[in-house]
Formats: structure tokens, C-alpha cells, sequence
């Protein structure tokens, strides 16, 4: 996790499934604890993403929400990642930067 | 004797301090063991229940998402909702792709049969064609009539036995013009025949295609979303009971908070007995007086003791036994959500499409994709020989046509006989010429109706392929239409799939979620019911007193006996220093026996004395 500026940076792994989410949590928590409410997670090495993972990423949504700051996601490139979460239209819930390569 | 007094008192109070400093150190122990009990459950269950509190809340958003309407969206549909609405648009797109009611009236109008049986315009193609034969008789006749008049002219009518001759030529040429488009006429009757049969089933099956399975499939997106409202309700039901197990915890917390009192009697205790043992010195004075003082004291302070030990050891089965239960009742419960929630999960195990009521729902909701694949590919191959056979027709009608324009051709071989008539006409007797003007009118007739018959026949023949070329037209945009359906239909099964496997996940990670509360709160309940190490020090303690007390009730019987007393008073001083220990809690019934004339200085004691 990196921050710059204002902003928290998570970086996720190739997968974000029930073990992975479940140390995000514990990230978020504790950065959310310390006042951080800008949150970026990047998903440029992620290539596949579980209901537990994106069940984490839509309560961070909420929780960052409610402390009145911003959640979003960005550098999804892998294609499956795209189709996934446009097949579920994720991006009407969370702010979602698609990586153009 | 007085030697003897003390020495005796000296032996048995180094018994009761050795009892009373064992009584310390098992307390001590007591201690750590019960802190480490309380510790172990203060730090554990508030995390296990942090844990369960986003793992609960997780999946209500999961299924605010997936299966209920998301009023942070402002109250739009659920991704699952919005995706089967997304399938029925599509669905209704691709079944728009088939014909529509336009075009359909069109083809039955030309192809198709209509109220008097047998339909219109191929009607007037049979007529077209057979008016030749009518042409024929006419030509006939005419040949007859020339020959007769050749025959009464006898050499000035030569002519006319030529008119006869070429009037037979143009009449064979019809002849056998109309014999070729005879079978062409018939391979088109039979092609009409065909075409109509196959187009009625055409059009039958997309007009029951499209009523019949987009009703069933609005029919199973409703069941899809009955079970799936079915399937929120029982989960929902779930994260409510397990709200409920964990509101326990807060309860739980507050009970822990009774640690601080048992280990402040402890230390009480612990205080007291410390005094016992330095109150050993008195005996070391060997004077009456102290050692009356010594043993009277130790014994009223060590019957106190006992109270107090029972009331730490009683009070520690109540702190801990209550938490137990709390924990128990909580384990239990937390074992019938996990058991119901692990029965819901199997209903949910993909592949299992018997009893997975998402999987036959969903399911329901594929298969109707897959149909209209299906139809869409007969649909397609029934285009393709449509088409085939659109261009039969055409070779037909080109048969007819290039026949016909030889019959044209030979009725202007006519016009040029009605000249040579004309001719002759001047050459013969007036007489005649009624005859002759009839002949030449009867030509002029034949000629106009081959004419009128061509013409009739382009204008119908145009007719049929202007229809037919829209035709071909609307199949070849409804054939591009269904060809793109093949993605909109990948499309949407992969959203059936993945959102059918997102709610399988998130209902199968909420089982393992629970499970592990569930495997945790067993563990801190094992924890809780080891009680072995406290039980045994509680009795250490308490039979380390009694026996210190016996020892003391010994040596005071033999003192009095020594010194011939029958009672001696405790010294207010020592009592006072027993009662300073007793700053958050006192044990009434020892406290009053102890103090009985001193109630009145309870209030004076350094901190406030707290009744438990």
C-alpha cells in the first residue's frame, strides 16, 4: 500500500479471491482507521477476481463512501477482468479507470 | 511456662504462615490463569465479531447488488434483474429480426392462398399463358377461312393460300411455343405449390416462435426472480440471525468487566493473608498478651478468609459460568445458521441442477437462448432454400417470357400478312370484301391480344419479382440481423453464468465465513471450560486456610487452657488494618462478625466501601 499525497494506493495480486480480500480488509480497515478516505486500488497485475473479491470491493465502495470520500479502481487490463465486470455492470456502482492496453 | 507458650505458638505459627503463603502464591496464580481467560475473550470475540460484521454486511450488499433493487443507485434494478431485462430486450430484438407483419401480409398476398382458394395472381399467370391456346383456335379458324375464300377465288385467290399457309406456320409456331411453356407453366404451379407450403411453415413457426417462447421466457424470468427473491429472503433471515448471536458479544464485554472486581477481592484476600503472616512476629515477643492477641486475630481474620475464598471462588464460577453459557448459547446458535446456511449452500453447488433452485432458474432462462439459437439457425437454412428456390422461379418465368416474345414475333409476321391482304383486297371482286375485311379484323384481334397477353404477362411477371426481390431483400437483412445474434446470444449467456456463479460464490463464501465463527467460538468456549487449573488452586487455597485455621483454633484452646482465659477481645488496631483492605468489596456477613462495634467507623476507612 502506498500513499501519495492524500491518496492510498493498493496495489492488488494476480488474484483477488477469498484470502487475498480478506488481507485487503484488514489493509482498508486500518488505513480507513488512520482517516485515509481516498482510495485507489490498482488492478494492473489482477487477472481474476472472485464474488468474495468483489464483494470486498463494493463494502470498501460503501464504507469510503460514507466517511465522504472516493473509491475507484483503476488499470484494469486483462480482457476477462473487462468482460467481467461489464457483464455485471459493476461500473454503475463503483468508479471503474479500464486501461487502454 | 511462659516459655513454653511461646514456643509452642512460635511452631504452630510458622505452619499457618507456611499454609498462609502457599494460600498467597496459588492465588496469585489464580489470578494469571483467570486474567488470561478474560484476555483471551476480550481480545478474540470482538474480532470475530468485527470479522462476521463485514462478512455479513458483504453479502447484504452482494445481494442488494445481484438479487434486490440498490437503493444506493436511487433505487434501480439489481445487476440480476437488469441482465434478464437486458435478455428479454435482446431476445425481443433478435425475435424482431424475424419477419414482421408487413411483410408476412406480402408473401401470403402473392404466394399464399386466399379466401376463394386458390391464389390471385398465379391464377392470372395460368391465364396468361393459356390465352395462347385461345390465340391458336383463333389462328385456326383463320387459315380455314383463308382456304375456303383461296378455294372460291380459284386462281385470284392464291394469295389467300398463301395468307393460309403463313397463318398455319405462325399457328404451328404458337403451337409449339405453348408446348414448351405448358411444362414450364405446370413446374411453376407445382413450384407455387411448394414454395407457399414451405413459406406458411416459415412464417408459422416464427409467429408461434415469437408469441409462444417470449411468453415462456417472461414467464421464467419471473420464476427466476420468484426463487431468487426466495433465496434473499432465507439469506437475509440468516444475516439476521447471525446479528443477533453476535449482539451477545456486547453483552459478553460487559460481564468480562467483572474481572476487575474478582481480582481486586483477590488482591484483598491476598492482603489480608500478607497481614497474617506478619502478624507471626507477635509470637517471637512470647508475652501473654501477644500471643492471646496473635491467635485470637488470626483466627477471626482466617474464618474471614474462608468467607471471602468461597465468596472469589463462587464468584468466579458465576463471572465465568455466565460467559459460558452466553458463549454456549451462542455456539449452538451460530451452529444452526451455519448447518441451515450449509443446506442452502448445497441447494447452490454448481452442476447440481436438480436441486439448485439458481441453476434450474437460470437454467430455464438458457434453454430459451438456446431456442431461439435453434430457431434462429432454421430460420436461417429455411432463408437459404427460400432463396434457392426463388431463383427456380426465375428460370421459369424466363422460360415463359422468351416464349411469349417469340409468339410476339410471329404476330408481327401477322402485321406483315395484313398488308399483303390489304393487297388483295384491291385485286378481288367487292363482292368478297366482307370476308376479307373479317379476316383482316380477326388478325388485328390475335395481334392486340398477343400484345395485351405480353404485356399482361410483364407486368405480372414484374410484379412477382419486384415481391420477390424485396423478398430476398428482407431475408438477406433478416438473415444478417440473426448471424449478429450469435454474439448478443454469447453475450448473454456469459452474463447468466457469471452472475448465477457470483451468487453461488458469495452465498458459498458466507457458509465458509460462518463456519469459521462458528470452529472460532467453539475454540474460545473450549478455552473457557478449562477449568481444571482454577479449581484446583481455588482448593489449594481454601484448604490451605482451613488448615491454617485449625492449627490457629489448636493454639488457641491450648493458650486459653495454659492461661486459664475463656475469651479475649481483638485489639481495634489490628482490626482496623484488616478492614483498609477492604476498599471496592466487603463480605457482610464476615465484615459484621468481624466489626460488629465498629459498624459506625465503616464510613471512615481510606476509599469507599462498595457492598457487591
Amino acid at each position: 500500500m502506498v500513499i501519495r499525497g492524500a491518496v492510498l494506493i493498493h496495489r492488488t495480486g494476480q488474484y483477488l479471491n477469498r484470502e487475498s480480500a480478506m488481507a485487503l480488509k484488514q489493509e482498508l480497515l486500518a488505513a480507513l482507521a488512520q482517516g485515509q478516505n481516498q482510495v485507489v486500488i490498482d488492478m494492473t497485475d489482477t487477472i481474476s477476481v472472485d464474488s468474495s473479491g468483489i464483494g470486498t470491493l463494493l463494502l470498501f465502495q460503501e464504507k469510503v463512501t460514507q466517511l465522504g470520500g472516493s473509491f475507484r479502481l483503476i488499470n484494469i487490463r486483462q480482457a476477462k477482468l473487462v468482460k467481467l465486470f461489464r457483464a455485471i455492470n459493476l461500473d454503475r456502482f463503483i468508479r471503474i479507470e479500464y486501461s487502454d492496453n | 511456662m511462659q516459655m513454653m507458650a511461646s514456643d509452642m505458638a512460635a511452631q504452630v505459627a510458622d505452619d499457618i504462615t507456611t499454609d498462609v503463603q502457599q494460600s498467597i502464591l496459588a492465588l496469585d496464580k489464580l489470578i494469571k490463569i483467570t486474567e488470561e481467560k478474560y484476555s483471551y475473550i476480550y481480545e478474540t470475540l470482538p474480532l470475530v465479531e468485527q470479522d462476521m460484521a463485514l462478512s455479513c454486511r458483504e453479502l447484504e450488499i452482494m445481494l442488494a447488488h445481484l438479487i434486490y433493487k440498490n437503493p444506493a443507485a436511487g433505487g434501480e434494478p439489481s445487476l440480476i434483474r437488469a441482465t434478464l431485462d437486458q435478455v428479454l430486450g435482446q431476445m425481443q430484438d433478435v425475435t424482431e429480426s424475424f419477419m414482421d407483419e408487413c411483410l408476412i401480409q406480402t408473401m401470403e398476398d402473392i404466394f399464399l392462398q386466399d379466401a376463394s382458394g386458390k391464389s390471385s395472381s398465379f391464377a392470372e399467370l395460368d391465364k396468361v399463358v393459356f390465352d395462347v391456346e385461345v390465340f391458336i383456335d383463333v389462328l385456326r379458324d383463320l387459315a380455314l377461312n383463308s382456304i375456303i375464300y383461296s378455294v372460291k377465288l380459284g386462281n385470284a385467290g392464291s394469295a389467300f393460300q398463301v395468307l393460309s399457309d403463313r397463318i398455319n406456320q405462325v399457328s404451328l409456331e404458337l403451337r409449339h411455343r405453348f408446348d414448351l411453356m405448358k411444362p414450364a407453366i405446370e413446374k411453376l404451379n407445382q413450384w407455387n405449390e411448394d414454395f407457399t407450403s414451405r413459406l406458411q411453415s416459415y412464417i408459422d413457426y416464427q409467429v408461434q416462435f415469437k408469441t409462444d417462447q417470449m411468453q415462456k421466457v417472461q414467464l421464467q424470468t419471473r420464476e427466476v426472480d420468484e426463487t431468487l427473491g426466495t433465496v434473499g429472503q432465507m439469506l437475509e433471515d440468516n444475516l439476521r440471525q447471525v446479528q443477533v448471536v453476535f449482539s451477545k458479544v456486547g453483552q459478553m464485554m460487559v460481564m468480562i468487566q467483572n474481572q476487575d472486581i474478582i481480582r481486586q477481592n483477590i488482591e484483598n484476600l491476598m492482603k489480608c493473608l500478607h497481614i497474617v503472616t506478619e502478624k507471626k512476629n507477635l509470637t517471637i515477643e512470647g508475652q501473654q498478651e501477644h500471643l492471646l492477641d496473635y491467635v485470637v486475630f488470626v483466627e477471626r481474620v482466617l474464618e474471614l478468609a474462608q468467607g471471602l475464598v468461597a465468596n472469589v471462588d463462587e464468584g468466579l464460577d458465576e463471572s465465568l459460568g455466565g460467559l459460558q453459557q452466553v458463549l454456549a448459547a451462542m455456539t449452538e446458535d451460530s451452529r444452526v445458521i451455519e448447518t441451515d446456511l450449509s443446506q442452502i449452500t448445497q441447494g447452490f453447488v454448481p452442476g447440481n441442477a436438480a436441486d439448485n433452485p439458481l441453476e434450474v432458474a437460470f437454467g430455464l432462462v438458457q434453454d430459451q437462448v438456446q431456442n431461439l439459437g435453434q430457431a434462429r439457425d432454421w430460420i436461417m437454412a429455411e432463408s437459404g432454400v427460400l432463396r434457392a428456390r426463388r431463383q427456380e422461379f426465375v428460370d421459369l418465368m424466363t422460360i415463359v417470357d422468351n416464349n411469349l416474345e417469340e409468339i410476339n414475333h410471329q404476330a408481327r409476321t401477322l402485321k406483315k400478312m395484313r398488308i399483303l391482304i390489304k393487297i388483295e383486297l384491291a385485286r378481288v371482286d367487292l363482292n368478297s370484301s366482307f370476308t376479307v375485311e373479317s379476316i383482316v379484323d380477326a388478325i388485328d384481334q390475335v395481334i392486340q391480344s398477343i400484345n395485351v397477353n405480353q404485356q399482361a404477362f410483364r407486368k405480372l411477371s414484374d410484379y412477382f419479382l419486384k415481391n420477390l426481390a424485396s423478398f430476398d431483400r428482407c431475408l438477406g437483412l433478416s438473415t444478417q440481423r440473426l448471424q449478429s445474434a450469435d454474439l448478443v446470444m454469447e453475450d448473454l449467456n456469459y452474463r447468466l453464468e457469471t452472475l448465477h456463479s457470483l451468487t453461488s460464490g458469495a452465498i458459498a463464501a458466507m457458509e465458509t465465513e460462518m463456519l469459521s465463527m462458528f470452529t472460532q467460538l467453539q475454540r474460545v468456549t473450549e478455552k473457557l471450560q478449562e477449568n481444571e487449573d482454577r479449581c484446583q488452586l481455588t482448593l489449594e487455597v481454601k484448604s490451605r486456610i482451613s488448615s491454617a485455621l485449625s492449627h490457629t483454633q489448636m493454639l488457641r484452646g491450648r493458650l486459653f487452657d495454659q492461661y486459664e482465659v475463656s475469651h479475649w477481645e481483638e485489639k481495634e488496631e489490628a482490626l482496623r488494618e484488616v478492614m483498609q483492605q477492604f476498599t471496592c468489596f466487603v463480605e457482610r456477613q464476615a465484615l459484621t462478625s468481624l466489626t460488629g462495634q465498629l459498624e459506625e467507623d465503616i464510613g471512615s476507612v481510606d476509599g469507599d466501601i462498595v457492598l457487591f
